[in-house]
């Protein structure tokens, strides 16, 4: 069989529980992101803007959609003859099955996949960050220190480190170290999650730590840290773009209002590195006589007649008259009925917030500081006539009425 | 019934000629409509919409942009093992070099409605804009036991047409009736050019035309034969447009700004396909105002949008004015521009400070990648 260089293991089982319930039914990677695209495609395009073309998908946790939305690869062009797109979900084999334990065991049940194209390095990705990024050049650098990893950092705050898995490193940038989230940061060089692995080292690292019962079969936490205890080396490779965490709320919300700063270089149909996504066939966008929309992004099957400020409306969403959104994103098919304001919100896919309604409000216009927060509206469903969403409340079932919460 | 029993025809150049503004460098079919079509969309998405999966695209000449745009048929699901697109440029059959009718176009590729299997053949010119339901068109066609079966709108004439059919029906939708190339004051039953019939007949009706040197369906085909064909007339009621000069095109352009001529087109049942860009969603700055427009994704706007249709990936410039315009793709308008009743060509480029306007009646027009 042909021989491929890179073969890249994108990690997409996780629930990302801090999203509440943006994630109740979709893995976090299928979450929409930026009017028109879901968190995988960040890592999908860049793999294939990157040249590789061989890539496998861990699914774990609520696959129907991530499965139906990554398909044959299509859209990202990883529809292949040889490698292409394959997702990986755990499975049954004659010893019995497990589901992945954890992200190094996720890897490990799909040895046989890796081996299949007998690559010589392995990318590893995960499937929670929004950034661009050529991993080609990461390659070429681990190629050239011959390491037996290479693992991506950010630069990052002293403050920011402690929520990091933060590497240590020699002048000669090897890691000599590394802490998961330090109290006292001895560097603030973050891991993004990438890795790159020399296939012949990891595979021996995945069967030891396989056999060891104690393991708690992470790469983190099991993996880098056996293998820098066994001298390997290893490098970090620095990252200096845009790169954002999604994990929970407010960096998601955040993440897409970067989109709309025009300090933050974050092109996303710059013709040389696109981002591609799968798209439904549905008109360009309405906007009314009466609509105000100012410093937004909006997209394709929208009708607009009131007033959008500082958001992002994904495809199919209707604003109507005197309906104001503010600072909020609005997934699609969302529907924002007469009167009804939202503010500093995700409204999720096909609710409905009927007229007169509230949702979110500003941290000005909220009593006391401490309880402010983004509010968000699990999807399908709705919000009743003039009821009202305290700020950073996360809405689960309809709600009534007139009602308060 | 199979649907794959149903062999779809599209011819892409009909009347180029009357729109010589924008055919100049491509075919009547890839004429760029509504903010992220070509006109060919609606015709193939209406009969992918049937289930339709093998079509045939009838060119005459400047064929390459429709090329470019259909590629390999993925959008509208036509990449396939079995059936699919297929492109037919002319083939000169007698001396007459390239074709000049339906009838001739259709002579040339005999050996592609030959081969084909299905049992039915749908025609469509690519100059008509709607939402048809195919599907229900057939079942119809089957249904009357009729030999043709040609959709029809209630309304005005298409003026600049010579060859379009008056249709006379009877309660039951049967044609009783033919007139061609009258001018017609009041509103008339007029072809829609989108015809059913079963694939043998065609070849049959093609074949002996042929031989009789004829090249009209309507004038020298349909209607002498009307008393031996069984002709079923199939209402269209939603939006159906056909696009028979510039001034038409803008101002049928401009019905989209209508919430009910988007509903009735893009009707979400039966979507309109088209060719994928992976652009990000439209960026609207700090100082943009925006009103009754229609504005496809990829533009970045930051002055004033009154009255237009925007494609996709326009630039409009900070305290620029753009009012009743029509802009495809990739057209730019710099800061602190004024442009009023205008249509600009792909990639035209209004630069910083210009002021350019026409009429209501009369859009200037601005060709492909021309810069003022």
């Amino acid at each position: 069989m042909k021989k491929t260089e890179c073969v890249a293991m994108l990690l997409a089982g996780g629930q990302g529980s801090r999203l509440g319930v943006l994630t109740q039914k979709i893995a976090k990677p299928a979450v929409p992101y930026g009017g028109k695209y879901r968190i995988i495609d960040f890592p999908l395009s860049n793999c294939i803007n990157s040249g590789i073309d061989t890539v496998g998908v861990l699914t774990q946790y609520q696959p129907l959609e991530l499965n139906d939305y990554i398909g044959s690869g299509k859209p990202w062009d990883l529809d292949r003859n040889n490698g292409g797109v394959h997702v990986l979900p755990p499975y049954q084999k004659s010893k019995g099955g497990d589901w992945y334990k954890g992200t190094a065991n996720a890897i490990y049940q799909n040895i046989h996949f890796i081996e299949r194209y007998n690559p010589e390095y392995v990318l590893i990705l995960s499937g929670d960050h929004i950034y661009k990024m050529d991993y080609s050049k990461m390659l070429t650098r681990h190629k050239e220190t011959d390491s037996a990893a290479t693992i991506a950092v950010l630069d990052v705050s002293l403050e920011e480190a402690t929520r990091f898995g933060i590497m240590n490193i020699n002048n000669d940038d090897t890691i000599y170290e590394f802490e998961e989230k330090p109290a006292n940061p001895k560097s603030t060089l973050a891991s993004m999650g990438i890795y790159i692995f020399k296939w012949d080292k990891l595979r021996k690292y995945l069967c030891e730590d396989e056999a060891n019962p104690d393991s708690s079969n992470d790469f983190g936490k099991d993996i880098i840290p056996a293998m820098l205890s066994s001298g390997e080396k290893m490098m970090v490779y620095r990252f200096d773009d845009y790169w954002k965490d999604v994990g929970t709320v407010e960096s998601l919300w955040d993440a897409n209002l970067d989109l709309l700063n025009p300090k933050i270089d974050l092109n996303l149909s710059d013709p040389n590195w696109k981002i591609y996504s799968r798209t439904q066939a549905r008109p360009p966008h309405f906007i009314g006589d009466n609509a105000t929309v100012v410093n937004s992004l909006v997209s394709v099957g929208c009708e607009i007649e009131g007033s959008i400020d500082y958001s992002v409306l994904f495809e199919n969403v209707t604003v109507e008259q005197g309906a104001t959104v503010e600072y909020s994103l609005a997934m699609p098919g969302a529907v924002i009925k007469k009167g009804a304001k939202v503010r500093y919100a995700i409204i999720a896919e096909n609710v409905v917030v009927e007229e007169g309604a509230t949702v979110g409000c500003s941290p000005e216009d909220c009593g006391d500081s401490a309880d402010w927060g983004i509010a968000v509206v699990g999807d399908n469903l709705t919000i009743g006539k003039n009821a009202k969403i305290a700020a950073g409340k996360m809405i689960k079932q309809n709600v009534k009425e007139g009602e308060n919460i | 019934m199979s649907t794959n029993n149903l062999l779809g025809i599209i011819f892409a150049n009909v009347h180029d000629d009357l729109i010589p503004e924008l055919t100049e460098k491509r075919s009547m079919a890839s004429i760029p409509f509504g903010g992220r079509y070509r006109l060919i969309d609606f015709s193939l998405s209406n009969l992918v919409n049937a289930g339709v999966t093998k079509v045939g695209i009838l060119t005459r000449a400047n064929y390459q942009s429709l090329m470019d745009h259909l590629g390999s048929g993925k959008p509208w699901d036509l990449d396939r093992k079995n059936g699919g697109m297929f492109i037919l440029p002319p083939y000169s059959t007698n001396a007459t070099g390239v074709y000049r009718g339906h009838v001739d176009a259709l002579a040339g590729t005999m050996t592609f409605l030959k081969r084909s299997i299905g049992e039915y053949v749908i025609m469509c010119d690519a100059d008509v804009v709607s939402n048809i339901d195919v599907a229900d068109m057939l079942e119809k066609h089957i249904e009357k036991g009729a030999d043709v079966s040609i959709a029809y709108k209630y309304g005005d004439l298409p003026k600049n047409h010579k060859d379009t059919m008056i249709l006379e029906v009877d309660k039951e939708n049967i044609v009783t009736g033919i007139e061609v190339s009258k001018t017609m004051d009041t509103k008339v039953n007029f072809s829609l050019d989108v015809c059913i019939m079963k694939r043998q007949k065609l070849i049959e009706l093609v074949e002996e035309a042929d031989r009789n040197r004829l090249t009209s369906f309507a004038r020298e085909v349909f209607k002498p034969k009307l008393a031996s064909l069984k002709m079923f007339a199939y209402k269209v009621d939603g939006f159906a447009e056909v696009i028979d000069s510039y001034e038409n095109y803008v101002n049928i352009s401009n019905k989209l700004l209508e919430k009910s001529s988007r509903e009735q087109l893009f009707n979400r049942e039966r979507p309109i396909y088209t060719k994928i860009k992976d652009d990000m969603p439209t960026r609207y700055g700090i100082g943009s105002v925006i009103q009754n427009s229609f504005i496809a994704d990829g533009c970045v706007i930051e002055g004033t949008v009154k009255n237009s249709i925007l494609f996709r990936g326009v630039k409009v410039g900070r305290n620029a004015v753009v009012e009743n315009c029509i802009v495809m793709q990739g057209g730019v308008i710099g800061e602190n521009c004024e442009v009023k009743n205008v249509t600009m060509d792909k990639g035209a480029n209004i630069t910083d400070g210009v002021k350019i306007s026409g009429t209501d009646s009369k859009y200037v027009f601005v060709p492909k990648d021309r810069t003022i």
